[in-house]
């Protein structure tokens, strides 16, 4: 214990004695960084205790800005680009023969999106184009991207109709149109985390600066060759190589991959917390979805379900897998007979979908159903069927995309379908 | 982008930010500081045009650190008031054009 406590007085001793060697020799080099310091513009008057830290820093300040000035505009938090949504829905609208995935997500559009779909059949080939927009976005003058954040992902909704005629019967009525409203439940917990994130990541650039003054202020503080440092170190440009040849110790001057680095680990959050959704589906069709294929099948329909999916190992750079299911109550009026059912109508997929910058690469496949007790009318009623759906999502260039939709009944009377999509969105700006 | 000079270490450090009401929209400034403890907070405002905003930080008495500002302003050709004071003490006031940057020690 004794030899213990011996040990132990010295050693403090010697840590004390270092600390005061350090302390007197940082203090003497103060006295060196100072006439250097209030040589430089805007530092006449500052006190010579802290010289070579304030020397440090204002040497560094090119570097460090950097760190906020990344495209030549000052970034003060993150821009609205990245938080936005990958996994925003697109307008191909869901439940129509234009649905584009086996089941469509109740994610919205972050701002706006548009939709062509050429269809085919059993009653032949149609066209129907979609508009869907983010009022929440659209129509306010947001630009806080953390409110952003959670408005982009909020709700959004979608209009259809046929674009080869709307009423190519000629009854003065629509032929097929109809109206979506997603409404994401899960928003605001969608977009907390990624705002923290944000946050947090923003003032990481901040202590990433301080730390670089550290370190250079360390070198000003024992470099045996003062002069030659401070000459090569407000070199223009300045040399890393001969800034550690002139100071005799290594420092790097290079943290403009910082913010390349914030904008990858934003995406990398923005995945997680997307991952999980659950929203309400509403959807009202008015017309005829089989475009004269079943006689008498125009009417009213409304759809009232809810939408959940989850998406396992959520990453930026890798292909992920996940599920999607939708349960709702669908209540339909035919028009020209006095027909009215009651359904359960929902479907389940499986999706596996890979980030390409702005959107995704997604395929699903999964089945979708309707039900009701009305068999002897299941085919005008459009019931009582099973279907297999799949669907692929192809990014192309820009917020442009093209997807491929196919589904044939395994249970019941609907014609198969398949469409081609062309789909295109909004993105948010890169910068505030 | 231009280094400021010392403010004292513990002192509430507050950036205001005037905008005159012929800006093109609404400016954003920031206050941001970390210390040598890893300790840090962070701040910030919009500011609409032809008002007046703040944001402050709260540093931590005998630390040494680094204390930042932004202004990221609607258009380029926009121009402002910044003013940035510890305690009760003005540090610095002076009108920038286009975005900018300022940076502090905390000693």
């Amino acid at each position: 214990m004794v030899i213990h406590a011996v040990v132990n007085r010295v050693l403090g001793l010697l840590v004390a004695g270092t600390v005061a060697a350090g302390s007197l020799q940082a203090q003497d080099r103060d006295s060196t960084c100072h006439p250097v310091l209030v040589k430089r513009p805007n530092l006449a008057s500052e006190p010579v205790a802290g010289a070579c830290r304030q020397l440090a820093q204002s040497l560094l300040e090119p570097e460090i800005e950097a760190l906020w000035k990344p495209a030549g505009r000052v970034v003060v938090q993150t821009a609205p680009r990245d938080v936005q949504s990958t996994s925003g829905g697109n307008a191909a609208p869901a439940g129509s023969p234009a649905q584009a995935a086996a089941v469509p997500s109740i994610q919205p559009t972050a701002f706006a999106s548009a939709n062509i779909a050429a269809i085919a059949q059993d009653s032949g080939s149609n066209a129907i184009a979609a508009i869907a927009i983010n009022p929440a976005t659209l129509f306010s003058s947001v630009t806080d991207p953390k409110e952003l954040a959670r408005l982009s992902r909020l709700v959004d909704l979608t209009f259809f109709f046929p674009v080869d005629g709307a009423d190519a019967n000629d009854d003065g009525r629509l032929d097929y149109a109809g109206a979506r409203l997603r409404l994401n439940l899960t928003a605001g917990s969608q977009a907390n985390p990624l705002n923290a994130r944000g946050d947090e990541l923003m003032r990481s650039l901040t202590e990433e600066a301080n730390d670089q003054t550290v370190r250079l202020e360390h070198l000003l503080n024992t470099t045996p060759t003062f002069e030659a440092c401070v000459e090569a170190l407000t070199a223009s440009p300045v040399s890393t190589a001969k800034v550690e040849e002139a100071c005799g110790g290594s420092l790097t001057l290079t943290p403009g991959a910082a913010y390349e680095q914030l904008h990858r680990l934003m995406g990398e959050a923005r995945e997680r917390a997307d991952a999980q959704y659950l929203g309400l589906d509403l959807r009202v069709d008015t017309g005829d979805p089989t475009f004269g294929a079943v006689e008498n099948a125009a009417g009213t329909s409304i759809v009232a379900g809810l939408g959940y999916g989850k998406r396992l190992a959520p990453s930026l750079t890798a292909t992920s897998g996940g599920v999607r299911g939708r349960l709702g109550v669908r209540y339909v009026s035919l028009r020209d007979t006095t027909l009215t059912d009651w359904q359960v109508d929902g479907g389940l997929a499986l999706e596996f979908s890979r980030v390409m910058e702005t959107q995704r690469l997604e395929f699903s496949a999964g089945f979708e159903f309707r039900y009701s007790g009305k068999e002897d009318a299941r085919e005008i009623l459009r019931t009582r069927y099973v279907e297999f759906r799949t669907g692929l999502v192809v990014p192309l260039a820009g917020s442009t995309g093209l997807s491929v939709a196919f589904s044939t009944p395994l249970v019941g009377e609907i014609s198969p379908t398949l469409s081609l999509n062309m789909n295109w969105q909004q993105l948010l700006a890169a910068s505030r | 982008m231009t280094y400021m000079g010392s403010l004292p270490a513990g002192s509430k450090v507050a950036l205001e930010i005037a905008l005159p009401a012929a800006a093109g929209g609404s400016a954003l400034a920031a206050i941001s500081f970390a210390d040598d403890k890893k300790k840090g907070g962070s701040d910030s405002v919009t500011v609409a045009p032809g008002t007046t905003a703040s944001c402050a930080v709260q540093t931590n008495p005998g630390v040494r650190g680094l204390v930042r500002v932004w202004v990221d302003l609607n258009r380029e050709e926009d121009s402002a008031t910044l003013t940035v004071s510890a305690g009760a003490n003005k540090k610095i006031s002076e009108t920038i054009t286009g975005d900018d940057t300022w940076s502090f020690t905390l000693l």
